[in-house]
């Protein structure tokens, strides 16, 4: 997100509550006051993945879950993985963001394949944790749910499927355009798919 | 994508925190963020201190062992990636930076099962001197990172 779009968002958040998973607690303390400085009233702030599993399971709905990827064993991305399979649990629908610091090779696929929204490198400061949250905010993606995966769609934009390829979703829609099918649309046709509005600039 | 996969659309819940007027504007939200990690600015310079002690007394036991270590060097890993974690958030970002360096030196170590001491505590000096920014002209310290980056990346 830009600079001058986070500058213009208002944001409430007094309303959301958040979960925090992060194993020690001088980051947890850290990550905790940055909400508490956006207003967020609910925080759920959890040192072990027990702590966390059982706030989920308890019934409270998160509108936000933060999880640090550096956790042992890679304990942050199954803890994202799981909730993403809970089919009954409506948090697996809850925007989830990674918190890294230093990543070995082996863990840039888990982070993409977990199911979390983005991953954020470390140090989270306010303005980088505002930044992310209001890209959050304004989430579009589609879930997505398959044998391998449960989580938002990966790709950001839509370029259609790789060329020469015929696409693997029921909307795939080649890039490589045919012959044209009709008459070409004549410029006020063209004009009547736009719908202008007046810009403040 | 698999054969069978469904995809839908969803209610973001966090998208009706994004509001047109009441709550706070981004510099409100950031300024009350900022006072509010004030709060624990002493507790963390002391933690991000702690795990430099560590770090230094690991790299004595590696210096006097001389051997792949490999405990050790996960202990070291874990500190450096706390310090990665925290430096930058009060006013420390070029020792996070190190931390990172060490970090990635320390994995590469790890991936090649080998270890060089004197690459480790070249870190260890790089570490001391970015832990007070102010004492060091900005070249120099830019000349510390650039060769800590360097000395990390040529392993492997």
């Amino acid at each position: 997100m830009s600079g001058k779009a986070t500058e213009a968002a208002r944001l409430n958040l007094s309303k959301a509550t958040v979960l925090l998973l992060q194993n020690n607690q001088a980051e947890l303390d850290i990550l905790g006051q940055v909400f508490i400085g956006f207003g967020v009233k609910a925080i759920r702030k959890c040192l072990t993945l027990n702590e966390a599993n059982d706030c989920i399971l308890k019934g409270v709905v998160f509108d936000l879950i933060i999880v640090d990827c550096d956790m042992p064993g890679g304990a942050g991305f199954d803890f994202v993985k799981g909730v993403r399979r809970m089919e009954d649990n409506d948090n697996r629908l809850t925007p989830m963001m990674l918190i890294s610091g230093h990543t070995v090779p082996s863990s840039i696929s888990k982070a993409r394949d977990c199911g979390a929204n983005f991953v954020v490198a470390k140090p989270i400061t306010p303005k980088i944790m505002l930044d992310r949250v209001l890209w959050l905010a304004r989430e579009e993606r589609q879930f997505v749910v398959s044998d391998s995966y449960a989580g938002p769609d990966r790709r950001h934009k839509t370029f259609g499927p790789p060329a020469g390829t015929k696409g693997r979703r029921h909307d795939d829609v080649s890039a490589k355009l045919g012959k044209a099918a009709g008459p070409d649309m004549s410029q006020s046709d063209i004009d009547a798919m736009f719908n202008p509005k007046r810009a403040s600039l | 994508m698999k054969p069978g996969a469904t995809t839908f659309k969803y209610e973001n819940r966090l998208a009706k925190s994004v509001v047109r007027t009441g709550g706070m504007s981004a510099a409100e939200a950031l300024s009350a963020a900022q006072k509010a990690v004030e709060e624990v600015r002493e507790p963390t310079i002391a933690e991000i201190d702690a795990n430099l002690q560590e770090i230094y007394a690991l790299g004595e036991a590696l210096k006097a062992g001389q051997a792949f270590d490999e405990t050790a060097l996960q202990k070291m890993y874990i500190c450096a990636n706390r310090v990665v974690a925290m430096g930058g958030v009060f006013g420390l970002g070029e020792l996070g930076q190190a931390a990172y360096s060490l970090c990635e030196l320390v994995s590469r170590f790890q991936t090649l099962e080998r270890f060089q001491w004197q690459m480790i505590r070249v870190h260890l000096d790089g570490l001391k001197l970015l832990r007070n920014p102010g004492d060091h002209p900005a070249a120099i310290r830019d000349e510390v990172l650039a060769g800590l980056r360097q000395v990390a990346t040529s392993v492997g």
